[in-house]
């Protein structure tokens, strides 16, 4: 994620940098309300950080990352009011009706579970920059349980320009 | 204390808005929780052979901003799994009968769903935590049971709260009416 930003310095400029916690069990959570660490934190599992193969676990942390990301694009009352930040927000109006890259980013497909059909927008940038960053991932859901998991043009596109964004935004500020 | 219709009257006012304080960090939405059952990234377990049931049940927590993380996943060679008490959601009894489910004695055809409602007063006087509970006969798959399951957390105002700021403000009223009266 860091070499898709340009860098770790870039990274730390777009996400605000975060504090990474690891715990014995459980899946992952992102405390994004809080501006900087150590209260806006990533708290990982060791079971969902070690996977086979390894990428699964990057994956599980890229997509903690994108939702403090998108957090840090956020005001304070979007923070604690637990509302989407800027970029979600153009997300949803840049992809339209072009299905998310997973059952639980937005695929909406009647082959996902029907809790899932309903879709959440935070989800959906976290899985598309997952997807971005991890085509594997995307291979891999195919073959086993999501056979329409992928990544679309407009999400593809969208993704693309945030991480040229971030890009931009740090080349700008160095000069 | 002279006059103990204000003493009661405050004191009760201020645990109440305590109280309203701490719901609103209880309810307010802070994290996002990944990841629940799925083939992607949830956990994964082996199906050895001669399992009989499979089951993964997802929680979606109250102060989530989005997402899932799992309740309680597993299997079992017998025909039979117990899921002990958490919180607001009792002690789940699932039996297979062929490919037949059976959740706390109600029974549940493949694809078939058993929704129920929870609820329980917190111990915060303004706010009484529910959840919606849905457990799903997935039918079988290589023999094996597939029973999925969500929990969904939320909330309900409890009346209790706004009873007590009431009886607060009506003996803080009494109380001031008495002291105005002594003084006169």
């Amino acid at each position: 994620m860091g070499e898709a930003m340009g860098g770790p310095e870039n990274m730390k400029r777009a996400i605000g940098g975060v504090f990474i916690d690891r715990r014995a069990g459980g899946g992952a959570e992102t405390y994004a309300f809080w501006p900087h660490p150590p209260w806006k934190r990533i708290v990982i599992g060791e079971a969902t950080l070690h996977q086979e193969p390894a990428w699964r676990g990057e994956v599980a942390i890229v997509h903690e990352l994108a939702h403090a990301w998108d957090m840090q694009s956020a005001n304070l009352l979007q923070r604690i009011s637990g509302r989407p930040g800027q970029i979600v927000r153009e997300m949803i109006k840049f992809i339209g009706e072009e299905p998310g890259p997973t059952c639980y980013g937005g695929l909406k497909s009647e082959t996902c579970p029907p809790k899932w059909r309903v879709g959440d927008p935070k989800e959906e940038w976290a899985e598309s920059v997952s997807a971005y960053l991890y085509p594997e991932y995307i291979e891999f859901l195919r073959l086993t349980s999501e056979k329409e998991a992928d990544l679309r043009p407009l999400h593809r596109s969208y993704v693309e320009r945030q991480f040229n964004l971030a890009r931009q935004s740090a080349n700008h500020t160095n000069r | 204390m002279k006059n103990i219709n204000l003493f009661f009257g405050i004191g009760l006012l201020i645990v109440s808005l305590i109280s309203l304080c701490f719901a609103f960090f209880e309810t307010a939405k802070y994290v996002y929780v990944d990841y629940p059952c799925r083939l992607g990234l949830g956990p994964r377990l082996e199906v050895k052979e001669g399992t009989r049931i499979w089951y993964c049940i997802n929680l979606w927590p109250r102060n989530a901003v989005s997402g899932g993380i799992v309740y309680a996943y597993g299997s079992s060679n017998e025909n039979r799994v117990i899921i002990p008490r958490q919180g607001i959601v009792p002690t789940l009894f699932l039996e297979r009968q062929n490919d037949i489910l059976i959740v706390n004695g109600h029974i549940l055809n493949p694809k078939e769903r058993y929704n129920r409602f929870l609820w329980q007063f917190s111990w915060n006087i303004w706010l009484i935590f529910t959840a919606n509970l849905t457990i799903q006969n997935g039918g079988l798959i290589d023999d094996v049971l597939q029973v999925y399951g969500d929990i969904e957390e939320g909330w309900l105002p409890q009346p209790l709260g706004i009873i007590l700021t009431i009886l607060a403000i009506l003996f803080i009223l009494k109380g001031s009416t008495k002291i105005r009266n002594d003084a006169s």
